[in-house]
């Protein structure tokens, strides 16, 4: 059983298709938004109101529905499935956001509240977000800065990226590289299968640091001063320092283990067939900035391929040729 | 991906966790009512067939990365390493593993879609989460999971084969990649693991990886049900 309020709407068609509604909520009140395809856009404000604008094609309507304090939307066609929708979403700072999608590029900003998102395919962007950040996709790059709380992160085939981050992390991919810059964290878990791993960030008095990888290398700074003992394990690879390191606590070459300062932070670095590296916070930083920008360049090349293939002639969205 | 600590249980159980890990892992126990059942199950599975070593692997890609050590045999690069004449270390097995990575799988949803929506199989499906409590001898137990994995495994890769065409022809290869990379770590792990029983590392990379399997299949094809 559950209350089905009635809303008051502010509506306006558009008259190209789709909608501009804006509804008032009350602290507490969530939002879901499950999208089979299109963007989903999100800003955040300070007013109690969510503002609903959705762009889809005339046969094409969108519900809006407070079933107790669940605001959700969904799509709907006069016949057969509802076609692609782009919502872009004002909502309040506080409000907890659940997304998602199966062809869905979603992008947050702003949210100073839990967060939940998972796409198919689809990138995810989120800029904040607050006590639990759960970020996942199947075939969509996510990228994810200013969350203050736990992260928690899965991507199959894409990279993942976090940044200025003040919260444990538990992350995982299958064959995308994970990036990890300025982090705060008493505790952080990642692995992945063939993507490499990136830590930079502060290594915590007594936290946990445990980055797993089948066959990628690993990247973990270690800044002067830090109180750590360091247990590295490798199949075939090496593990490489830039600077000096004490005496490991362990006779093989396979594992080792090295305590700095009084060794109350446990960090675990295992790889199959990778290196390990450990670096200082800057150089890590400076090898991540070059990194990024090939990355960007190439990115940019794709998008740039990807806008010259053939144009949407029926302007759905879908590039099918139909309606 | 809440059961994070679960890898952790084995070497709990043998007290080889460093006191601030154990702390965690004791606070974390404390709120977490799944991993205290696993643990229970774990406990149950370890008295009742302590001298269980496992199933060998079926095939031998680890010579490829042994050609290139410079040690003649490869050193147990998990926790279990310990003096000789030390106390005796009984880790869990691979088998024992990969149930505990199963029930992981289950407490997630991993089985539930099978039950719910059918299966294209003749073979009995079950819900996974039941594996550790309604065999009670162990070595049945481990067995019966892994016999249950391949199962499920191949339910899904043919829900997955069935529904293809209705899943993004992009998708569909990099579910297919990505599958094809853990098939190949779990292969590598499992003969580098035949050469060195004791690797508490492989065992762990190997049920993370059969999880991992487990769930991106359960995804592709919940995906293919939404989309039917």
């Amino acid at each position: 059983m559950y209350l089905l309020s009635t809303l008051a709407l502010l509506t306006t068609a558009l008259p190209q298709g789709g909608s501009d509604t804006t509804v008032s909520v009350s602290q507490g009140t969530r939002l879901r938004v499950e999208n089979q395809g299109g963007d989903i856009v999100v800003h955040a404000w300070d007013k109690n109101q969510v503002r609903i604008q959705a762009s889809h094609n005339r046969r094409t309507h969108v519900n809006v529905r407070l079933t107790g304090a669940v605001l959700s939307l969904e799509a709907n066609a006069d016949r057969g499935p509802a076609n692609m929708v782009d919502y872009e979403l004002t909502v309040p700072s506080w409000m907890p956001l659940k997304l998602g999608g199966m062809y869905a590029t979603v992008s947050v900003d702003g949210s100073k509240a839990p967060i939940e998102i998972q796409t198919l395919e689809g990138d995810i962007t989120v800029k904040g977000g607050a006590e639990t950040v759960k970020l996942g996709s199947v075939q969509g790059k996510i990228v994810v800065s200013g969350v203050r709380g736990r992260l928690e992160l899965n991507s199959v085939s894409e990279d993942l990226e976090a940044s200025d981050i003040q919260g444990d992390i538990v992350a995982e991919t299958v064959s995308g590289d994970l990036i990890l810059r300025n982090i705060v964290a008493k505790s952080v878990e990642v692995e992945s299968v063939s993507g490499e791993l990136y830590f930079d960030g502060r290594i915590m008095d007594a936290g946990h640091y445990s980055l797993l990888t089948h066959s990628g290398e690993i990247y973990f700074s270690v800044a002067e001063g830090s109180n750590a003992t360091i247990s590295t394990a490798i199949g075939s690879g090496d593990v490489k320092a830039s600077f000096a390191l004490p005496v490991s606590e362990r006779p093989s070459r396979r594992r080792q283990s090295y305590r700095l300062g009084n060794g109350s932070a446990s960090v675990e670095l295992e790889t199959f067939s990778g290196d390990i590296n450990l670096l200082r916070p800057g150089e890590l930083s400076g090898r991540l900035d070059r990194l990024m920008r090939a990355r960007e360049e190439r990115e940019s090349e794709r998008a740039q391929r990807k806008r010259d293939k053939k144009p949407d002639h029926d302007d759905d969205h879908d590039h099918d040729g139909s309606f | 991906m809440p059961h994070r600590f679960a890898d952790q249980l084995s070497a709990y159980l043998d007290d080889e966790l460093d006191l601030p890990r154990r702390r965690r892992l004791e606070a974390h126990l404390a709120e977490c009512a799944d991993c205290s059942a696993l643990l229970a199950d774990l406990r149950a599975i370890v008295a009742a067939a302590p001298g269980y070593s496992g199933r060998g692997p079926s095939r031998d890609l680890w010579s490829d990365i042994e050609r290139r050590l410079d040690e003649p045999e490869v050193v147990p690069i998990g926790p279990a390493l310990r003096p000789s004449g030390g106390p005796t270390v009984r880790r869990f097995s691979l088998p024992q593993l990969i149930a505990a990575s199963l029930v992981m799988a289950a407490l997630g949803g991993g089985a539930t879609w099978l039950v719910s929506h059918g299966k294209p199989s003749d073979r009995p499906t079950v819900q996974l989460s039941d594996l550790a409590v309604r065999v009670p001898d162990s070595t049945k137990t481990v067995a019966y999971a892994e016999s249950q994995y391949d199962s499920a495994v191949h339910d899904l890769e043919q829900l997955l084969a069935a529904g293809r065409s209705r899943l993004d022809t992009a998708t569909v290869r990099t579910v297919e990649q990505s599958l094809q990379k853990i098939d190949t770590a779990i292969a590598e792990a499992r003969a580098a693991i035949q050469r060195d029983p004791a690797n508490g590392y492989l065992s762990r990379q190997i049920a993370a990886n059969m999880r991992r399997k487990l769930n991106l299949l359960r995804a592709a094809t919940n995906a293919i049900a939404a989309r039917t």
